[in-house]
């Protein structure tokens, strides 16, 4: 998915000077000037805005703070056991998530994979990846309705057949992690599995006769043919996956939060919002929100770090 | 290819029923929706509604269509969505072909500059801050701008743009047609499948999204129809530590209403995914076509 | 000859008519244009077809436009609009919080002190009702008054504990009159029904606090009265105090951990109002503490026979029988600094007067209330007001259809409520228990705002966040027995203690002292 790397195109060994090439090539320098301001403007701003995290905020002054108060908010949040409970949140949720939700798109689509009839087999991709579009909002009234004890069917099923007493699934802590890892499955392993799809299908196929000719099963052809083949792949997708690590769906998070489930489900971003926006330290908000960026940025170059010495491949 | 053994069959068995048991969670949440929203109240508060309408009636379809904020949000998430796709396209089309141009000085470290803001980011108070700061809040343009350029559907246009023939342009720069004019008669007539399939995630960013609606707008006039869910769906136990004085507390909505909502907002989704799901897909290939 | 006065009196009168009508005419303004802010609640959605807003523009020739805003997200947009300078003309509906203490203090809303004689209206209903001191508390730090608010003559009692009274009267019981009685009713009823969670809260388990801890002698969660969240306010001594680590609230944890463990309390704290009227109207819930209005909906809903319920006073506990604190002043108006720039001095003072005439007038104030003589009411002839058919005829009651129709009584917009004219909206027992309440001083005032700097305000803002959370976990816990109140109950006290409670009692001292 991410490849755009600049070297493809060998560059003329000795370049005309500079004044020559901007006049002939002008026009796309024209081209690209105003998106690229815009690009800065609403990409790049907001990461100066940061500054706000070292300013004091005053409420109808500029939005950037007025005095500087250096680094008072950031020596705040570090004693701060909330801000300490979002963070373990954040990392327990993603790293679970992670840990079903990364493999899971491998195997349903190893599983498509082998369905014999094709039109079976789109059937089941197209629908798959069609929760991929539907809105968090959405997607999260439609899991109340489901799973409401008084009303939703799954209790009324669970009641019926199995005689089971409703279960109070949305506001039960034990049950907030279950639930958010169970509908990131529902949304995206269809859509996560199209890549992997695309892998398996770009296998050669000698490869697999000679797997045959040498007596190798179904299985065994899974084992030593496909897998290594999309191994890949397989790597960048979880480099990507461990760089996305603290930013957890926050509008899911957001949806589903419950002052009773807060001790599992407050996370970074909902401590944003709920600091920032609707308790109006903006000022303090912006500095965990700043803190987190940072360790994200730290998480994927780490792992980019260490894919390319294993794998000798890397995403930059 | 063939493996005839007992245990691969036994196999495949239990593997036509999971993707049946897939087919069925994926589609089972709206068809539940459906039933609920041409369900009575009653049926629904009871818990008789399972897979098909109890006490069939279009009693909620008719509130839900009259109700003001509804429509007004409707129309919001249309005009944005729109607007929104439009200026999107044409800021990304513009910034995607010289980017595309390899020879081009200075291209490296532009791009560099996009990579890098893939992985770092204001954050969500900085950017609330700059939108206020631009005065932007409450009018159309903190939806239109801030979203347009989106660095995952840019790279994927650059890397289409490059995938294409180089003879063709070459061609039209002898002609001495500008690069404005390569890029609208030539390049982008080529390029279709990429753009309507950018223009399709675009367009989904800007229906599904409610929290930027939620943050950067302030009145019913400008909400997008996603925030009058949320604010019918979960809004009571949002409404936060204001007054208390149970103004909140007093509204009851019900199931149907919600059901009814979600089935006209995923709606325009639900009738053109089988026309569209194969651009859906094509995204994510096109992106990896050259390395 | 008297044909004839009578004749001429009467070309007179036409002819005085005609030129008074010409003059005015020839005098007529345009109306003076004014944005406002409106709190929108969904189910009862603004609507520019209201006759109120009509006949109010008519009465102070204005033409008025809203910003409508939905009430979830009230405080977050009125902050936006006031940091990016891009508020409309006036905002209603503001309460003297420090969300907007903050804004005063920082120079973003105008003094209302300095345009006091734009307000006699309003002035005079202070003086009438006795509301000078409420007034004085409303002047921050600074010594200005930065906005208008609603005035009561006195508090009502619009929600309290609900309860089934045909099951009260199946099984003989009385109806509760302390927190120990309506234990027992819980129990009585469990036992009828035992597939049943008697004790239920409406939304979550903030409304249930709000109105139940009053009676014992504390405030806390989401909806504290003096809105730290963890201290309360002691009315005997004047001063704030750490209530969330105090016996008082230690003894209304054992009550309600008593109640979650036997049953007698919904373990699904969170119900949207729906789930909520669902639970009372099938019989799976039979108590809660909700508003006199709801009433109505429940019991058309449900179809067991016979089905009713009916609201009661407070209960007593052990700090006596409270219900939530109200104030004689709440929510109001405020001018944004921008309006004074945006405006000019002149149009600022026309707005205020045309406000002052709109919410306060007695014309304005009877507009806002019971809408048209003549088109909404009538009078009858004990003065007795007696609403039109439509409004009468409508299954939601007076207080709703008025508003969904006309636009009267709603929240944000009815700045003077009089409790001998509200009453005309409700059926007489709603009347009574008002009385019954008001005689046994059920209904103490809002603690007074403490008078604090923007440095104070933002310190007390940084340690009540980490200070809510743990009160949250640990309440939740204690509640539903996985802490134990005897037990844990040290622990939590030093937990609190270690987050700085006493820092936000004693800044909070200090701020009322002054």
């Amino acid at each position: 998915m991410l490849h755009y790397n600049n070297t493809a195109a060998p560059r003329p060994r000795v370049q005309p000077p500079l004044r020559k090439h901007v006049r002939k090539y002008w026009q796309l320098y024209v081209m690209a000037a105003i998106p690229f301001a815009a690009f800065l403007l609403f990409k790049y701003v907001p990461m100066f805005g940061n500054i706000l995290a070292f300013r004091k905020f005053r409420a109808g002054a500029s939005p950037f703070g007025v005095d500087w108060i250096g680094m008072k908010n950031f020596q705040r949040f570090l004693k701060d056991k909330s801000f300490w409970r979002a963070f373990t949140n954040t990392l327990i949720t993603s790293s679970l998530n992670l840990l079903f939700n990364f493999p899971i798109p491998v195997i349903f689509a190893l599983l498509l994979n082998e369905l014999r009839s094709l039109k079976f087999k789109k059937l089941v991709q197209t629908v798959s990846y069609m929760p991929r579009f539907v809105s968090t909002i959405v997607m999260i009234t439609m899991l109340n309705e489901i799973l409401s004890p008084t009303s939703g069917s799954l209790n009324m099923i669970l009641n019926n057949v199995f005689g089971i007493k409703p279960i109070y699934f949305v506001n039960v802590p034990a049950f907030f992690r279950p639930i958010y890892i169970l509908t990131d499955m529902w949304q995206f392993t269809g859509w996560s599995a199209i890549i992997y799809l695309a892998a398996i299908t770009g296998v050669n196929g000698e490869l697999y006769e000679s797997a045959m000719i040498d007596g190798a099963n179904r299985w065994q052809q899974t084992l030593y043919v496909t897998l290594p083949s999309i191994l890949s792949t397989v790597m960048v997708m979880f480099i990507l996956s461990v760089g996305r690590l603290l930013s957890v769906g926050f509008e899911k998070v957001l949806l589903l939060y419950s002052p009773e489930n807060s001790i599992v489900s407050d996370v970074i971003d909902t401590f944003v919002y709920r600091y920032g926006i609707t308790n109006n330290n903006y000022s303090y908000a912006t500095a965990v929100g700043l803190f987190g960026g940072v360790i994200g940025v730290a998480l994927v170059s780490s792992a980019n770090f260490v894919s390319r010495r294993l794998t000798g491949d890397g995403l930059y | 290819m063939h493996d005839r053994s007992t245990g691969y069959r036994v196999f495949s068995a239990f593997n036509i029923c999971l993707m049946l048991f897939v087919l069925f969670l994926c589609l089972y949440p709206f068809v539940y929706m459906l039933a609920i929203s041409f369900s009575s109240a009653k049926a629904v508060i009871n818990g008789w509604v399972s897979f098909y309408p109890k006490e069939f009636t279009l009693e909620t379809y008719k509130l839900i269509t009259s109700n003001a904020q509804f429509r007004i949000g409707y129309a919001n998430t249309v005009f944005y969505t729109v607007g929104g796709t439009a200026i999107a396209m044409g800021l990304m089309c513009l910034m995607a072909y010289p980017l595309s141009k390899t020879f081009l000085r200075g291209r490296g470290i532009l791009m560099k500059i996009v990579i890098f803001s893939m992985f770092f980011s204001g954050g969500m108070i900085p950017n609330l801050m700059l939108v206020i700061w631009l005065h932007l809040n409450n009018t159309v343009w903190a939806m239109l701008l801030p979203f347009a350029i989106n660095q995952f559907n840019l790279i994927i246009l650059v890397n289409f743009f490059r995938s294409l023939p180089d003879s063709i342009e070459e061609a039209a720069v002898i002609d001495g047609m500008g690069y404005f004019g390569i890029l609208w008669r030539i390049v982008l007539p080529l390029s279709t499948p990429a753009l309507a399939t950018i223009a399709l995630y675009t367009a989904v960013f800007f229906w599904n999204d409610w929290f930027y609606s939620l943050i950067y707008m302030n009145s019913n006039e400008r909400y997008s129809v996603m925030v009058y869910l949320r604010n019918i769906v979960s809004g009571q136990s949002m409404a936060g530590a204001a007054a208390g004085s149970g103004s909140s507390e007093r509204m009851t909505v019900y199931a149907t209403l919600r059901a009814s909502s979600i089935i006209l907002t995923s709606l325009p989704i639900i009738i053109l995914y089988p026309f569209l799901q194969r651009f859906f897909v094509k995204g994510l290939t096109i992106g990896s076509v050259k390395g | 000859m008297k044909r004839q006065t009578l004749a001429l009196t009467c070309i007179l009168a036409l002819l005085i008519a005609c030129m008074s009508g010409l003059t005015a005419f020839a005098q007529e303004e345009a109306p003076l244009e004014i944005r406002l802010t409106y709190s929108d609640n969904p189910t009862l959605p603004f609507s520019t077809e209201w006759l109120a807003v009509k006949e109010a523009e008519k009465l102070s020739n204005t033409k008025l436009t809203f910003e409508v805003i939905p009430n979830t997200d009230w405080t977050e947009k009125i902050r936006a609009m006031l940091n990016s300078g891009t508020a409309p003309d006036a905002l209603m509906y503001v309460n003297a919080s420090s969300t907007y203490a903050e804004f005063g203090l920082n120079g973003a809303l105008v003094p209302i002190n300095d345009y006091l004689e734009q307000w006699p209206n309003y002035f005079q209903l202070v003086e009438d009702w006795g509301l000078q001191e409420d007034i004085q508390q409303r002047y921050l730090i600074d010594g200005n008054l930065y906005y208008i608010s609603e005035l009561y003559d006195f508090p009502f009692f619009d929600g309290g504990p609900i309860m089934r009274t045909d099951l009260l009267e199946e099984y003989g019981l009385d109806v509760p009159q302390t927190f120990d009685d309506l234990y027992e009713v819980a129990k009585v009823f469990k036992e009828h029904y035992p597939e049943s969670y008697p004790i239920v809260n409406l939304v979550d388990e903030r409304v249930t606090y709000r109105m139940t801890m009053p009676s014992f002698g504390i405030s806390l969660g989401l909806n504290a009265s003096n809105g730290t969240h963890v201290t309360s306010y002691d009315y005997e001594t004047k001063t704030t105090f750490p209530a969330a680590i105090t016996e008082q609230y230690r003894d209304y944890l054992r009550y309600l951990s008593k109640c979650y463990a036997e049953g007698l309390y919904d373990p699904e704290f969170t119900n949207a109002s729906d789930v909520w009227a669902t639970k009372l109207s099938t019989g799976k819930a039979m108590i809660t503490w909700a508003y006199y209005d709801q009433i109505g909906g429940l019991v058309a809903n449900s179809t067991i026979e016979g089905i009713a319920f009916n609201m009661f006073p407070p209960l007593e506990g052990p700090g006596g029988a409270y219900h939530q604190p109200k104030s004689r002043t709440g929510n109001g108006i405020a001018i944004p600094t921008s309006t004074l720039n945006r405006r000019g001095e002149d149009d600022v003072k026309k707005i205020m007067s045309a406000l002052d005439k709109i919410f306060f007038s007695p014309e304005g104030s009877e507009l806002w209330c019971l809408g048209v003589e003549g088109v909404t009411f009538t009078r009858g002839d004990d003065g007795k007001v007696i609403f039109n058919d439509e409004i009468l005829a409508s299954p939601d009651g007076p207080y709703k259809a008025m508003q969904l129709l006309y636009g009267c009584g709603t929240a944000p917009l009815q700045l003077v409520w009089e409790n001998a004219r509200e009453m005309f909206k409700y059926d007489e027992y709603y009347g009574e228990v008002n009385k019954i309440v008001a005689d046994m001083g059920g209904i103490q005032p809002v603690p007074p705002a403490p008078k604090l700097t923007p440095d104070e305000t933002e310190e007390v803002n940084f340690i009540k966040a980490p200070l809510v959370d743990l009160f949250n976990q640990w309440t939740n816990e204690f509640i539903r027995g996985t802490k134990n109140v005897e037990t844990d109950w040290d622990a939590y006290v030093a937990e609190m203690e270690a987050t700085d409670i006493q820092l936000i009692v004693d800044i909070y001292n200090e701020g009322l002292a002054r």
